[in-house]
């Protein structure tokens, strides 16, 4: 026993040695002191990815990576949210929407050195299309004439998908399609090598990815660490240019603020409930808020009881809730009260709704219209929420807004697929909702949540079914001229917001911070995992 | 001895098996679709459909069993719906780190608790023993989320003295220590008083009261004497919390960012990635009906009074 004593006492000394020897400050490489080349980044993910092959890339986190590993043919451009050149540097439009013509960046190449060609294109896109392999977001392509007969195995190749030479793709369109162009700017549209693919394997390339964006992929360890290096050929914007990205896997954002402000991250991608102020305090040079590409709203089932069929009663329970107090409160002042389901500042948002103001007189009045008097006759509501605990304030404080007009509710949370679950098959009254843009489109927005092709399961989850609305919608979607596009998705609105489908609640607005050191940035509208890397700079 | 270890091996089947079905058929019950979560809110119901049948999700539910005990039979774990890799893979990359974690972490505690208690026992009924006492009983109260933060705080924040959470790019030793201190809090609590009591009980034996008549200095009397007799129960305790803590400690985990197993699970149930679940289970059942087994072998060695029924060195039946 002794000897096993004696064994575990020097153990401990190691380990005492060990901390000992640790015990000296940490102090993390910063770009001061490396060459430019070696310029690391530090960004913070909450989780690590599943794959960071594009064609599985449907959640933030692998997108955020994604998009710095590979192009698409557009680009949103950070600033203005417009579809701008990236593996493409040029494109025309036929005047009747539904032919596009792309001319690829001279010179553009993969990581592994290989000169990129239409074809390229035409595999990428096909891979995604493919049924086999079920990517997750096809219908990023499916406006594409003959998607829908290649995806049903009748044609060999998609015919709307052309390559008159190894620098020009030409892409025609089923019908026309005004969102297509932002479409494809999404990460599931990037190009892919396909002889990379079929070396590692289709399930393997997504732990070992190769494409041709800003950075290339050097190593991942699970549950841990990405680590990308700046591409060949793409040298950034100068002096200081980002040569090194570590995406590190930080799941709780208490611990991630605390590396943050240890100086182990150079970027954290959100803050932790209540600290906007102290943030707003003590690091105010180092705070972004930005409007946001979503909405948050309380949905109603309008398929059930009591509120089908009852829009004075939907309408009572908007002008009971103090949505500005949501949002100043806990919101801290970054998010906004939403009027209508566009977030401010995408085209279609309708400036002019008034939305419902915080009023409990009219929403008495309404209560009553409606036929419950100061709410009796009115059974409890059941309001359906998953168990986040932003989430769960919110819906404690509509809870106690609605009592105010004599309304009785009762909260329930579920774990988030439970909870999803329950919200698809219309089993839930009156549930959190939330939508977050794909891409900066009204029509991602509007069709997405109110048209009654998407009703039940996928995305309309209020089962809102209004014919009038449906045809606007499928007009707009077809319209080459913005303009009639954008009158469309406002008139779309005010009839939305009249209906009163939600509690329409606020617009998350985006908050992160950012060391100071750090210059060229852009926080981009669609959300931080769209941060422009490429352009970062340290500076002095 | 042989027979002995065999017979366990033998019995760990069933007890496979059993962890196996309940593990498949409450993730069969749970709600939520792993197709659905997968394709994110816009996909269109074909698009859904596809992903159910390249899952299997689409076939009868007792042929999805059928199928999920051949490939465990067969030694496979099968494949992670999200990550589109061998669950096997995906647990083997990250038990080293979850080894690691309580290993360092049961050190901790055994050093510490085991300290402790000889001090408290050797002390009974004075301040030392007091002290033990209430700084255990602190040790197994406190939450290990919330130990975690403010070992934060103070030593990465305050002191910056090591890193805030992380595994370093090799798993360097300056991010183990406070995981580790975290997560054998509670252990090193437990450890205390288990020592304390059995010091105590020990220390009362007549053997002991010899020793000392014999004028054998009090130091090798705890060292020596004491501590193996002690040590029997100290045994089970601490091989029983290095197999729980081998299942992984999803709370340090996640504070510390730190890449282990019981993430890993955790993570693959609210994404309802099933295979990982079940695998990940099965792998963690396995390893703690070895650790158990493990610990019966370790008693012999300890107290060679101790006989196993059917343990007779020549493999005779008992």
């Amino acid at each position: 026993m002794s000897l096993n004593l004696r064994r575990r006492l020097s153990l401990f000394a190691l380990l005492c040695l060990a901390a000992g020897a640790c015990s000296s400050r940490v102090s993390p490489e910063t770009a001061q002191n490396l060459p430019d080349s070696l310029t690391v980044f530090r960004f913070r993910i909450s989780g690590d990815p599943p794959s960071l092959d594009p064609i599985h890339s449907v959640d933030l986190v692998s997108q955020t990576v994604v998009n710095n590993i590979f192009e698409p043919l557009l680009r949103l451009d950070p600033l203005t949210g417009r579809p701008a050149g990236a593996l493409a540097d040029s494109w025309e439009i036929a005047q009747d929407g539904l032919v596009f013509r792309f001319f690829l960046r001279r010179e553009a190449r993969f990581h592994n050195g290989r000169l990129i060609t239409s074809s390229d294109v035409r595999y990428s896109f096909e891979r995604l299309l493919a049924p086999g392999l079920a990517g997750e977001r096809p219908w990023i392509l499916m406006p594409l004439a003959g998607a829908r007969a290649f995806r049903a195995g009748q044609a060999e190749h998609v015919a709307g998908i052309e390559t008159p030479s190894d620098s020009v793709v030409v892409l025609r369109l089923e019908r026309p399609f005004a969102p297509f162009l932002v479409q494809l700017s999404m990460a599931g549209a990037s190009i892919c090598p396909r002889e990379e693919i079929e070396k590692a394997g289709e399930a393997e390339f997504g732990q070992h990815p190769v494409g041709s964006g800003p950075f290339r992929f050097l190593r991942w360890q699970h549950d841990n660490r990405i680590v990308l290096e700046r591409a060949p050929g793409c040298p950034g914007p100068g002096p200081g240019a980002v040569g090194r990205v570590e995406f590190l896997v930080v799941p709780n954002i208490s611990v991630a603020l605390e590396k943050y402000r240890a100086g182990e991250l150079d970027l954290l991608d959100q803050l932790p409930p209540g600290q906007v102020a102290l943030a707003r305090k003590r690091m105010a040079g180092e705070l972004h808020i930005w409007p946001g590409l979503s909405v948050r709203y309380l949905g109603f089932n309008l398929t059930r009881p009591p509120f089908q069929g009852n829009r004075g009663l939907r309408q009572a329970f908007n002008y009971a809730v103090n949505k500005e107090a949501i949002t100043e409160v806990l919101g801290e002042g970054v998010d906004v009260v939403s009027r209508g389901a566009v977030p401010p500042g995408l085209p279609g948002c309708n400036p002019g709704l008034a939305g419902y103001p915080y009023d409990p007189e009219a929403a008495r009045r309404r209560l009553d219209e409606a036929g419950y008097p100061e709410g009796r006759g009115l059974p409890e509501i059941t309001l359906l929420y998953n168990n986040d605990a932003a989430d769960r304030r919110v819906c404690e404080f509509v809870q106690a807004c609605l009592a105010e007009i004599g309304v009785r509710v009762r909260l329930k949370s579920l774990e988030w697929a439970a909870f999803l679950a329950a919200v698809r098959a219309g089993e839930a009254e009156l549930f959190r909702g939330s939508w977050v843009g794909d891409y900066p489109d009204a029509h991602n927005f509007l069709y997405t949540l109110f048209h009654s092709s998407n009703w039940g399961d996928a995305g309309n989850y209020t089962r809102f079914a209004d014919p009038a609305v449906d045809s606007l919608l499928d007009r707009a979607a077809g319209l080459v001229d913005e303009v009639e596009r954008e009158r469309i998705y406002q008139q779309v609105e005010v009839t939305v917001s009249r209906e009163a489908p939600w509690i329409f609640l606020f617009h998350p607005g985006q908050v992160a911070l950012l060391k100071e050191r750090w210059r060229g940035a852009v926080f981009p509208a669609e959300g931080i995992w769209a941060f422009p890397l490429s352009l970062v700079y340290a500076g002095n | 001895m042989l027979y002995f270890i065999l017979r366990r091996l033998l019995a760990l089947l069933p007890v496979l098996w059993g962890i196996a079905t309940i593990v498949f058929a409450l993730m069969y019950v749970v709600p939520g679709d792993p197709a659905r979560l997968m394709a994110g809110q816009n996909a269109s119901a074909e698009t859904i459909e596809l992903i159910r049948v390249r899952l299997g999700l689409d076939r009868p539910v007792h042929e999805r069993y059928w199928i999920f005990l051949k490939n465990l039979a067969r030694g496979e774990l099968g494949y992670s719906y999200r990550q589109r890799r061998p669950v096997a893979g995906v647990i083997l990359e990250r038990f080293p780190a979850t080894l690691e974690l309580a290993l360092a972490a049961v050190l901790i505690a055994l050093v510490l608790g085991v300290g402790a208690g000889v001090l408290a026992a050797r002390f009974h009924g004075s301040w030392p023993d007091y002290g033990v006492m209430a700084l255990s009983l602190l040790g197994i109260s406190t939450p290990v989320f919330w130990l975690g933060l403010m070992l934060i705080v103070v030593f990465s924040v305050w002191l910056g003295w090591l890193p805030v959470g992380g595994y370093g790019e090799s798993g360097e030793m300056r991010y183990l220590i406070l995981p580790a201190l975290s997560l054998s809090a509670i252990s090193t609590g437990y450890f205390s008083r288990i020592t304390r009591s059995s010091f105590l009980e020990v220390l009362r034996g007549d053997f002991i009261l010899a020793a000392r008549a014999r004028g054998i200095p009090e130091r090798r009397i705890l060292g020596r004497h004491a501590l193996r007799n002690a040590a029997v129960p100290l045994v089970t305790v601490v091989g029983t919390n290095l197999a729980g803590l081998l299942g992984g400690a999803v709370a340090t985990e996640t504070v510390f960012a730190w890449p282990g197993i019981g993430r890993a699970i955790y993570d693959a149930i609210l994404l309802r990635d099933l295979p990982v679940v079940e695998g990940g289970v099965i792998f963690l059942a396995f390893i703690f009906v070895v650790a158990n087994l493990a610990i019966d072998l370790l008693y012999l060695w300890i107290d060679p009074r101790v006989r196993l029924p059917g343990f007779s060195g020549a493999g005779g039946e008992p």
